[in-house]
């Protein structure tokens, strides 16, 4: 290698890329804060302002709110007029920054750099010797997870998600059973309840945390129709319990995959449907070079997704397994009808899995 | 605001951009994941291999080599060719990502982004109560700045830093007394004294960890002319016998930088010099937007130079004090005459050479 020449274009531009990369990486913890601590949300509509009137006005400490704001302007997110020393969020920007723009804040998934980076050295540990992070160890991430998907599920679960499902939403007016695999702390579960008052819903998830904020929003919801259960999802009880089994990106995360799927099936009723919601991805590396976040989605499953799977010495399928394993896997599980439809603008599939 | 009419065109160019921004965040966490476990340094040697013949090269884990590969391929650090699914480095990439890179290694860089990430939760604290977070909040911090700076000093300090000051090197040969505040691990003081054995050099930093280091690779180097003193640099409170001290990115991150700048016009004797190394920025944000690495620069000293001297209750002059507010300072301390160069090779630094008067 040492002898062939080097194309010294192309190390230059891999060295600016490089540079880029920091940049980014940088502007993504930048603004995990500028979430977190709602600076967006603060200078979204504010006309040009100092650092002094944005800190009082997010009641935040001007000299660290002056240092991150230099930060974002020269990552050209904020404008700065150095003749006033005034700082603007474009409006253009904000729609993409702030809590008000719903599933289009991207602010909001910037926080996991920060969550992940306090994976790193376990992950580091786990390339050299195998073996896992566990669950336990993403703190905050159940949060992060119900913050992320919460405005996803009330712009698009009932509306336009559910109906990808030829004739499912009359039968679930009418009055059936559903059961929501790794239903999390869960919103589309309690939405599902609250639209289908005769359906009757059970969630399962491992954390009795998630649990917890399930129970207490179908609380406040007034849901009578709903119930949360500690299960493994490998195991959902009698044969043919159900009508409608929903799993939102969750497979992709378990130990056991192959039992679940299987045990899903088993669950369902004849005519039942099982509706899987996953990262639209092919299972070959090279036809996912043009998938919008390829990086960050690999990144993600090395760091989490896939990791969690593997420390309690499970398939590691991770969060790319793609659609041909998906179709492979739900075959073998004795799915022998599969549809895959896409909603614009998310990155999920939605398959639909029938036994007959 | 709400019945502005939003371009949406500049909409789609910013969601465009975010994408961008967490697609390199997730690259950086990679790469320094990379870096760590040898997989850059593994990969730069061996032809087109399958995930399987890099992991047993690399001695790691096939299954997360696996995943983070795909990382790489999809982010275009490395390619992958479907018919063999094989994977190589080229080594225009490998220029950037190698320890055999030296200075020029990035990858190295990288692995500051999951160090700010770990104190995320403090800063924010910090955004809403003012303090700041302490030293001790970055416990990797001492071994990755002697990763990263000790590659630069091996190829740039006595070749190219120091006759950046005129006659300075015909003075070390014939001996002189030298110390370096905030000395770390103390790479750069045995490199000189290596290179210049009749003059007498002293690495201080306030960290016990970085002068045992230092003795222990100056005894390997069979050093006489080198010793480490754990001091803080603000209470140096030393007589007039330096004829030369350096400072390497070391001014910004101090509590009282005015007093350690005051220290060194005492400590230095008449017509002494400090040469500074520190960011080449200006202090003013708007001269910094062309800056190459602006944003990390910028996020550095909010997640870390400027809180460690906020919670110190200091001055947080921050990574991104610049040109204009150094020379000022210079002045204030007490240094008559100052010039600045910019480093060679495009380097981010600068260095500043400040001269106390003979009178």
């Amino acid at each position: 290698m040492a002898s062939e020449e080097l194309d010294h274009q192309k190390v230059e531009a891999f060295a600016s890329r490089m540079v880029g990369i920091l940049n980014g990486a940088a502007l993504a913890l930048m603004s995990s804060i500028g979430h977190q601590t709602g600076l967006f949300e603060t200078m979204a509509g504010r006309p040009p302002s100092t650092s002094h009137q944005i800190a009082e006005a997010a009641g935040l400490n001007e000299r660290y709110v002056r240092e991150w704001l230099g930060a974002l302007v020269t990552g050209r997110i904020i404008d700065y007029d150095p003749a006033g020393g005034t700082y603007t969020l474009p409006p253009e920007h904000a729609i993409s920054l702030t809590r008000s723009a719903g599933p289009r804040n991207m602010a909001a998934g910037t926080k996991r750099i920060g969550l992940l980076s306090r994976v790193e050295g376990g992950i580091v540990e786990c390339f050299r010797k195998g073996g896992g992070v566990p669950l336990s160890a993403f703190a905050g991430y159940p949060q992060l997870i119900a913050d992320a998907t919460r405005p996803r599920y009330d712009e698009t679960l009932t509306n336009r998600s559910l109906p990808l499902v030829p004739g499912l939403v009359p039968r679930l007016e009418a009055g059936i059973d559903v059961a929501d695999v790794g239903c999390g702390s869960g919103h589309a579960l309690n939405l599902m309840a609250e639209a289908f008052p005769r359906s009757r819903l059970r969630g399962y998830d491992i954390s009795e945390e998630a649990l917890a904020a399930a129970r207490t929003e179908a609380a406040q919801m007034g849901l009578a129709n709903v119930r949360f259960e500690v299960k493994d999802a490998a195991d959902l009880g009698r044969p043919g319990r159900y009508d409608f089994i929903t799993a939102f990106d969750v497979i992709h995360d378990l130990a056991r995959p192959t039992q679940t799927l299987r045990g899903i099936a088993r669950a369902l009723r004849p005519d039942g449907i099982f509706l899987m919601v996953d990262i639209a991805a092919s299972s070959n590396l090279h036809e996912n070079l043009d998938l919008p976040m390829g990086p960050y989605l690999y990144a993600n499953s090395t760091m989490r997704c896939m990791t969690v799977s593997l420390a309690e010495g499970g398939e590691g399928l991770g969060m790319m397994w793609g659609e041909q394993k998906a179709r492979q896997m739900l075959t073998e599980a004795g799915f022998s009808r599969l549809e895959f439809k896409r909603v614009p603008g998310d990155r999920n599939y939605y398959c639909i899995a029938r036994k007959g | 605001m709400a019945t502005q009419e939003l371009d949406k065109a500049r909409v789609e160019a910013f969601a465009g951009q975010m994408i961008g921004i967490m697609d390199e965040a997730a690259l950086a966490l990679m790469t320094s994941i990379g870096h760590q476990v040898g997989l850059f340094d593994t990969m730069a040697s061996l032809p087109p291999s399958t995930s399987h013949q890099i992991a047993e090269a690399a001695r790691l884990n096939e299954r997360y080599v696996r995943e983070w590969l795909g990382a790489m391929v999809t982010g275009r650090i490395i390619d992958y060719d479907p018919a063999g699914a094989t994977y190589s480095l080229p080594q225009e990439h490998a220029a950037a990502l190698t320890r055999a890179a030296g200075p020029a290694n990035m990858a190295a860089v990288t692995q500051l982004v999951a160090m700010y990430g770990n104190v995320e939760e403090r800063v924010i604290d910090s955004f809403r109560d003012g303090g700041g977070v302490p030293y001790s909040a970055y416990p990797r911090f001492p071994q990755l700045m002697s990763e990263m700076s000790s590659a630069t000093f091996d190829r740039t300090l006595v070749d190219v830093t120091l006759p950046l000051v005129p006659g300075l090197i015909p003075r070390l040969q014939a001996g002189i007394d030298v110390a370096d505040l905030g000395c770390g691990s103390g790479h750069a003081v045995n490199l000189m004294a290596q290179a210049f054995a009749n003059s007498r050099f002293t690495g201080y930093d306030f960290v016990e960890e970085g002068a045992i280091g230092g003795r222990a690779e100056a005894a390997q180097m069979g050093l006489a002319n080198a010793r480490f003193a754990v001091r803080d640099i603000a209470d140096l409170d030393m007589g007039s016998e330096y004829d030369l001290i350096t400072a390497f990115d070391v001014i910004h991150d101090q509590a009282q930088p005015a007093r350690v700048l005051a220290a060194i016009v005492d400590a230095l004797r008449p017509g002494g010099t400090l040469l500074m190394v520190d960011i080449g920025a200006s202090s003013n944000l708007h001269e910094n937007l062309d800056l190459p690495m602006g944003p990390f620069l910028y996020a550095s000293s909010t997640m870390r130079c400027m809180t460690i001297s906020l919670g110190l209750g200091g001055a947080g002059l921050g990574t991104m004090w610049g040109e204009q507010k150094a020379r000022q300072m210079l002045a204030e301390a007490g240094f008559g005459q100052v010039t600045v160069e910019s480093t060679p090779g495009g380097g981010i630094n600068f260095c500043f050479i400040a001269t106390k008067e003979r009178a």
